[in-house]
């Protein structure tokens, strides 16, 4: 009877946790696709979904997998307008990057982990710009693309500690994960 | 019993000892347990492929997600509106502490243009009441007033490429599809997409947009040209027509999609061969919509006229 009852305990505690570190990614969801009402944010906004992308990619591959990965990708064309299926393929492909890259950024210093990030940030800044340059055969405005990728960049530090505080509740995972 | 090993006996049940812990430590990067069949590399390929699917379906036929994409939007535009109130209250906030700051400037300001406004409308009395007299001795049948449906901005776009917002009103609130948009002092977009409680309206700023326009004065037609850039361009002007900066824009009517002498902008500067114009609304800064509510022409819904032949 108290065996149980501490198992449930233990299970419930785990539901909360594992549940904390996916509210976290939903909520960074909502901040890439929600009007913060404010002047110029309507073309100048952090794409902040990509953090969590990275950052568990890195450290907790089981909560980010590809399927999930590829559903936030389709809520944001969904939402933002995009052609569907763009940040979908971006997501998922920034996923099979971070997959084999993970093990190298583990053990870097922070800098190179946030350098990582800033890699794969431009890389989809550009490809996005890529993409809408080809799609409507015209060069398309580079300032305000440069501007979100800067602001992505340097609101990463902010939003990996908020990661960092979620990951350090997280039940611990096998062994050898 | 550790968390760890109560996670190892809840789920792997059976598969509990040492040849699982071997086979998992000999694994080359971490797997999840219960998404596990989720994250696999072909399972990876196969999205990346079955994304590249619809990328190429939206890019062929827009329309073809719609129906997908109304409905998610529907769904998630309670949440939106919820996570949007905090920012609006902070915007509201920011905006009043700044005004504060600026009261007493504004304040002379306000006197001034009061001053002048106030001799504007002994001009308007006296012109209203001459156009009435007017209109009553040629019996005109004049056109009803607008009726409007306001709706706060729940959503935008957020980036340079795509420059839409979502507003939380739909079908349900008597939105149709091509309806015009002002927000401030001038026309903002159009309606494109119509959930139940929510709407896509696609600014004049987009690169898919096309406004036909009057330039007020010399009533030369053209159509405003939206590039995804700051400002839109004019453009289909006849090269001898005099264009001065300043001119103001309005709605020709032209196409049937927009009213006649909805106010849009004035010209801003003439670059070369280009012609910039300011939008009057506030494109960068839109928080609420007023979306006129109009009876469409059927005919300029895609698909509409397919079932017409």
């Amino acid at each position: 009877m108290m065996l149980g009852g501490y198992i449930n305990y233990e299970g419930a505690r785990w539901v909360a946790r594992m549940g904390a570190a996916q509210m976290t990614t939903i909520l960074f969801l909502l901040l890439s696709i929600v009007s913060f009402s404010l002047p110029y944010t309507e073309s100048v906004r952090p794409l902040f979904i990509i953090i969590p992308i990275y950052y568990w990619g890195i450290y907790r591959p089981s909560l980010i997998p590809a399927v999930l990965v590829f559903v936030l990708g389709l809520i944001v064309d969904f939402i933002s307008g995009f052609p569907v299926g763009l940040h979908a393929a971006l997501f998922v492909v920034v996923h099979v990057i971070m997959r084999s890259q993970r093990l190298f950024l583990m053990g870097q210093p922070y800098l190179m982990f946030w350098l990582g990030f800033t890699v794969i940030s431009t890389g989809v800044y550009m490809a996005q710009w890529f993409f809408f340059s080809l799609r409507y055969l015209s060069l398309m405005p580079v300032t305000d693309i440069l501007a979100s990728n800067l602001l992505t960049i340097l609101m990463f530090p902010l939003m990996a500690l908020v990661l960092t505080f979620i990951q350090r509740i997280l039940p611990p995972n096998l062994k050898s994960y | 019993m550790s968390t760890d090993r109560f996670i190892r006996d809840k789920f792997c049940t059976g598969n509990v000892g040492n040849k699982l812990n071997t086979k998992i430590r000999n694994r080359s990067f971490t797997r999840a347990l219960p998404f596990d069949f989720m994250s696999g590399k072909s399972i990876a390929v196969f999205l990346i492929l079955l994304s590249l699917l619809f990328l190429s379906a939206s890019i062929i036929n827009p329309s073809f997600f719609q129906g997908a994409r109304t409905n998610v939007v529907d769904g998630f535009a309670p949440i939106l509106k919820a996570v949007n109130a905090p920012f609006q209250g902070a915007a509201n906030f920011i905006g009043g502490v700044s005004g504060l700051t600026n009261l007493r400037a504004e304040n002379a300001k306000l006197k001034e243009e009061n001053v002048r406004l106030r001799e504007w409308y002994q001009t308007a009395l006296m012109l209203q009441a001459e156009n009435q007299s007017l209109q009553a001795l040629l019996n005109v049948k004049v056109s009803a007033p607008h009726q409007y449906v306001t709706a706060k901005v729940i959503a935008d776009s957020g980036n340079s490429f795509v420059k839409t917002v979502l507003v939380a009103v739909g079908r349900a609130d008597g939105v149709k599809k091509n309806q015009p948009v002002l927000a401030g002092e001038g026309l903002v977009g159009r309606v494109i997409e119509v959930g139940k409680n929510s709407s896509r309206i696609m600014l004049v700023t987009d690169f898919n947009s096309r406004i036909p326009v009057l330039l007020e004065g010399s009533r030369q037609k053209a159509v405003l040209v939206g590039g995804n850039h700051t400002l839109p361009i004019l453009k289909y002007i006849p090269e001898d027509s005099v264009v001065t900066v300043g001119t103001r824009l309005v709605t020709s009517g032209d196409g049937g999609m927009f009213p006649v002498g909805l106010p849009v902008g004035r010209i801003e500067a003439i670059d070369g061969i280009e012609i910039l114009a300011q939008p009057f609304a506030d494109v960068h800064n839109i928080t609420n919509v007023r979306i006129i509510n109009m009876d469409v022409n059927p005919n300029l819904s895609s698909g509409n006229l397919d079932d017409l032949l």
